[in-house]
């Protein structure tokens, strides 16, 4: 049987998905749908550990399917992801052409993450890219402008990975994994590349841009893949780690956190805080050492479930409520309790109070950082804890807790929409009890770190409260702030720059073009010619060479 | 591999010359002298898939002309080009029919004679043995496309014309000037894998001016500026000529004569040796760049679809310059995969004109309503053409960005990727109008994303609303069929490359040359 699987790369699963949601009707899909990506958790279970399936389909060795211990977790993980959102896509009304993208753009993800080749990745990263513009694109509207934007920066970093892995090819001579990436030039292209990816700051910008757009089950799906690729393949890039990555890891958590605190549509606020929690995931790879990677991977685990939740909620409210800002919102923890329930675990979890997943994958990350890096790096991480505390504490205060500026009409929820919230809370809580399983799945994780030791327990719950009390005291200010980002800048700089450089070119060619005919025009009234006679002499000219062309022929053949 | 005297490379090129004649004689039966067209394309097509199919190169002699032997030769470059432009030239016939009837164009007997006519050059230029026979073929080519630029006969037209010949010919004369200077250097102008080896102890300096003459005059076909100037221009002519002339014969035939004097004349040792292979990169690279950016400004289709076109013959001419194994490979690929995707984009700007009446990107709004599977082939080719993959321009374009990356200066990767870029930024507001753009009934604001607004018609009101038509009733099947065939083999050979022809020509012509 394993023999079997082993020969079908699970993104199959994802192709005969799509062709069941299109083809059968809504209910039957969404079911199939949900077997077939949830097939991918057994898959990748079971599989024994190494490469298979071989194939050279441009004349280069690639392997479809790498399993090892960095990839079995990370994409059973997206399985039970995928499997979990189109279920989500159904109770929210996603249509059967959104489900198709959404599922074509989650099996890229897993295609990405199980590639053994660096040209396989290629391929996946790419049509990552593409999935998730045309799913943004499609919902039409608001949606367009920024998934062109979208577009062209995975464009721009695609751009850069094509050109790092060709030359790391030159160096090795193979684009399979074993090895490592070739070192110096290779690496920092390829670093950049993934950076946009990763939302490094500053290259961010399509991320808070983009996820709040789309439908709310889209907005689910897109948080849960692109950044995370991005984690995996920067852990298979640079495992050493780099200084760089780890500082560029710690402004992303102090910068997204920042931005996070300020904002006031929902999506939007969470859009940011994936900017920060990578961070985390980017800090604990630049470090480089082996609890390190474990943590980055654990904390990778744990956060594409909660924050998969937190996109659920939102969505949840934005469906039921059509509201998407805060400012509009509240009351509803008695209106939506298992809505309110589920927010709590997951905004528990991403706080990292104990008892939840954040708290043990975190937990691990900083230690890893306190162990291997300049101390600053370590009070970035413990800052952006205390505000990730205080944004949830704003979130949920202002959603879930006070009353409704004016009245809100609550739709009724589907069954479905309920298991979805449900099934993808239960992880987050098993994680956080059950620690030693949780970090178990994770090659490298120190067997000496202990989750619940008493310090743990005291700086967890120290941030936590100085995060709800910081809320509490900031409360006015913070709803009077109107946050500005570097987008409002660059991209209408890009916008005009292009423009500019193109008519500056073009006049440049006029210019040219018109001198040239108005030498010509000189050349030609010397001898005086006017354009008609000109004409004539030319067919006349071209008459005679065909002429001498076709009997110098006839001769040669003759001859 | 031997060599084989036979008649079939002569077969090849006589047959779609016969058809002239054949066509003229039953101009008063349009059915009968469409059906002598598709079937000169037909069994030029199979001529050339028994060529490639036959062990050994065949070759037919041409006798001599002042010492020189003439000969065609149907090697593995010259088959490779000889396959694609006959294959395209069968699609593009079912669509020419399709696109003539529905314009009722005026003149359509000399417009299929004059066609068949350019295939029958272009198959002496694929498969010409020597420098001499192909400037002959290269001529002819000239001569036998001009009826088609002008076929309008409009004053515009004429000077399209006018410019098109004095590029043309005027390269013609720098190609002969090259050849003599060859023949003289060497004794032979005939073509020899990895170059002759008269040239390599030649008088570098007489060398270089004859490399020069050659490279000048077959990059003003390649359009490498600023030789580019008559490409934008002949976009008057009718649309299925600029989709198989000026996207695949002519353009190809240029690039194709670049490379038998990079390959198979100077050889790439040679050529780099003497320090012309780099300039001629730094022009291609150049071109690449330069193109994307002004064809960002082009608001008529047809007119960026020429600059797309132009970058993309240096995409090219950039790996046939850099001369090492992969980008020769990559440039021939490239050679195919442009082919499939332009034509492809040609067709459908075709289509929409024919259809609708535009021309001009923002008069498109919401053309993705009227014609769905039509401006769905657009997006795909377009995708191709910046790169993505599972379409034929990312394997093609993998290999030249390996090729570059292995050259003496691998900055020419940072070109590559530029040149993708602003593909991107061009095809972007292309499908974005075509699938999103609202008409607004007020006229004058562009809506196109870069470029100023143009002048309209006025008569922009009555297409406020553009209806879905039926399922494949969009437009004729004859046109729609060689949309779909096209970019299906576009799609085809991004996913199995291998199982083309093409794959195993290219790689025939990369280890003659580099042995």
């Amino acid at each position: 049987m394993n023999e079997v699987l082993a020969l079908v790369p699970p993104w199959v699963a994802y192709l005969l998905a799509i062709v069941a949601v299109l083809a059968a009707s809504r209910r039957v899909g969404t079911a199939v749908a949900v077997v077939l990506t949830g097939l991918t958790v057994p898959w990748l279970l079971t599989a024994p550990a190494g490469t298979t399936l071989a194939v050279a389909p441009f004349g280069f060795e690639q392997v479809l399917v790498r399993v090892d211990p960095f990839t079995r977790p990370v994409a059973a993980l997206f399985g039970f992801v995928a499997a979990v959102n189109v279920l989500y896509g159904h109770a929210t009304g996603a249509d059967r052409w959104q489900t198709a993208y959404s599922l074509a753009y989650m099996g890229s993800g897993v295609a990405a993450v199980l590639a053994g080749d660096w040209l396989t990745l290629l391929v996946a990263w790419e049509l990552l890219a593409v999935t998730a513009t045309v799913l943004v694109w499609q919902y039409g509207g608001d949606a367009v402008r920024p998934a062109f934007r979208y577009a062209v920066y995975h464009l721009v970093g695609g751009t850069f990975l094509v050109a790092a892995v060709a030359l790391h090819y030159v160096e090795a001579g193979t684009f399979v994994y074993d090895g490592g990436f070739a070192r110096g030039l290779p690496t920092t292209l390829a670093i950049a590349g993934v950076g946009v990816n990763l939302g490094f700051v500053g290259l961010h910008a399509w991320l808070p841009e983009t996820y709040p757009r789309p439908h709310v089950a889209a907005s689910v799906v897109l948080a849960g893949f692109t950044t995370k690729v991005a984690v995996y393949v920067l852990a298979r890039l640079a495992p050493d780690g780099s200084t760089f990555v780890a500082w560029m890891g710690g402004a992303m958590v102090l910068y997204g956190v920042t931005q996070a605190v300020l904002q006031s549509d929902m999506r939007r606020l969470l859009s940011y805080h994936i900017i920060s929690q990578v961070g985390y995931m980017v800090v604990a790879v630049g470090v480089g050492t082996a609890a390190g990677l474990a943590g980055a991977f654990a904390h990778l685990t744990a956060h594409v479930l909660y924050k998969g939740l937190l996109f659920m909620v939102a969505g949840a409210i934005v469906v039921r409520t059509g509201e998407s800002s805060l400012k509009r919102l509240g009351g509803l923890a008695r209106r939506m309790p298992v809505t309110f329930v589920t927010f709590l675990v997951a905004a528990l979890a991403i706080t990292g109070v104990p008892g939840f997943s954040g708290f043990v994958s975190k937990g691990l990350a900083t230690k890893a950082v306190e162990s291997a890096a300049p101390e600053l790096l370590w009070w970035f991480l413990v800052a952006g804890s205390v505000g990730t505390a205080l944004s949830f504490a704003k979130f949920g205060y202002y959603a879930f807790v006070r009353r409704a500026p004016e009245p809100l009409s609550v739709a009724s929820a589907s069954p479905a929409l309920r298991v979805a919230l449900l099934v993808v809370a239960v992880p987050s809580v098993l994680f956080g009890v059950f620690p030693d399983a949780f970090l178990g799945a994770f090659q490298g994780a120190p067997a000496s770190f202990e989750p619940y030791a008493a310090s743990e327990l005291t700086k967890a719950l120290a941030a936590t409260a100085a995060g709800i009390v910081g809320f509490w005291l900031l409360r006015g200010p913070l709803a009077r702030l109107h946050p500005v980002d570097v987008d409002q800048v660059l991209h209408p700089l890009a916008a005009a720059g292009a423009t500019a450089i193109a008519a500056g070119a073009v006049r440049a060619g006029r210019t040219a073009t018109a001198a040239s005919t108005e030498l010509t025009g000189r050349l030609g009234s010397l001898v005086g010619e006017d354009p008609v006679t000109a004409e004539s002499t030319l067919h006349a000219a071209m008459l005679a060479l065909a002429a001498t062309t076709a009997a110098a022929l006839l001769l040669a053949a003759v001859a | 591999v031997t060599d084989v005297v036979s008649l079939l490379p002569l077969v090849t090129v006589a047959v779609p010359a016969v058809a002239i004649p054949l066509i003229y004689a039953s101009r008063r039966r349009p059915n009968l002298r469409e059906a002598w067209t598709l079937l000169a394309a037909l069994a030029t097509l199979g001529t050339v898939l028994l060529l490639v199919r036959a062990p050994g190169t065949h070759v037919s002699p041409l006798g001599s002309v002042a010492g020189v032997d003439l000969a065609l030769r149907a090697d593995a470059a010259g088959l490779l080009f000889a396959l694609l432009a006959s294959t395209l030239w069968l699609v593009t016939s079912v669509y020419s029919v399709g696109y003539v009837r529905s314009l009722a164009e005026h003149a359509q007997t000399r417009y299929f004679a004059s066609f068949a006519g350019s295939v029958a050059a272009t198959m002496g230029v694929a498969f010409a043995a020597d420098l001499l026979t192909l400037f002959v073929f290269y001529e002819l080519l000239t001569l036998a496309t001009y009826p088609l630029v002008v076929h309008a006969g409009t004053r515009e037209a004429r000077s399209a014309g006018r410019t098109y010949v004095a590029y043309t010919l005027g390269g013609g004369v720098l190609v002969l000037g090259g050849v003599l200077l060859v023949q003289v250097l060497t004794g032979t102008v005939t073509f020899a894998g990895g170059g002759l080896a008269g040239l390599a102890t030649a008088d570098p300096t007489l060398a270089r001016v004859g490399f020069a003459l050659l490279v000048a005059g077959f990059g003003v076909k390649t359009a490498v500026m600023p030789l580019h100037g008559w490409l934008p221009a002949a976009m008057v002519a009718p649309t299925p000529v600029s989709g198989l002339l000026h996207a695949v014969a002519v353009v190809k035939s240029g690039v194709f004569a670049l490379g038998r004097t990079v390959l198979y004349v100077f050889g790439p040792e040679t050529t780099w040796d003497l320090g012309v292979g780099l300039p001629l990169a730094v022009a291609a690279a150049v071109t690449m760049v330069l193109a994307g950016v002004v064809g960002l400004r082009q608001d008529n289709l047809k007119r960026g679809l020429a600059y797309s076109t132009i970058g993309q013959l240096s995409y090219i001419a950039l790996g046939l310059a850099l001369a090492t194994p992969v980008a020769v490979f990559g440039a021939f690929l490239h050679l195919v995969a442009h082919a499939f995707m332009k034509i492809t984009l040609f067709y459908v700007a075709g289509v929409v004109y024919v259809e609708t009446g535009e021309k001009y990107v923002s008069d498109m709004a919401g053309v993705g309503r009227r014609l769905p599977v039509t401006m769905a082939a657009f997006g795909v080719a377009a995708a191709g053409l910046v790169g993505f993959p599972l379409v034929a321009g990312f394997v093609s374009k993998f290999h030249l960005v390996l090729g570059a990356a292995a050259s003496p200066v691998p900055l020419f990767v940072g070109a590559y990727l530029l040149g993708g870029l602003l593909k991107l930024l061009y095809f972007w507001p292309v499908v974005y109008v075509a699938f999103f753009g609202r008409p607004r009934a007020t006229n004058g604001a562009s809506r196109h994303a870069f470029a100023p607004p143009h002048a309209t018609d006025g008569g922009y009101e009555r297409r406020l609303s553009w209806e879905r038509p039926a399922l494949g009733g969009e437009t004729t099947p004859y046109m729609l069929l060689p949309v779909l065939v096209t970019a299906g083999g576009a799609v085809a050979l991004g996913l199995v490359p291998t199982l083309f022809p093409f794959w195993d020509l290219a790689a025939a012509v990369v280890s003659e040359v580099f042995g």
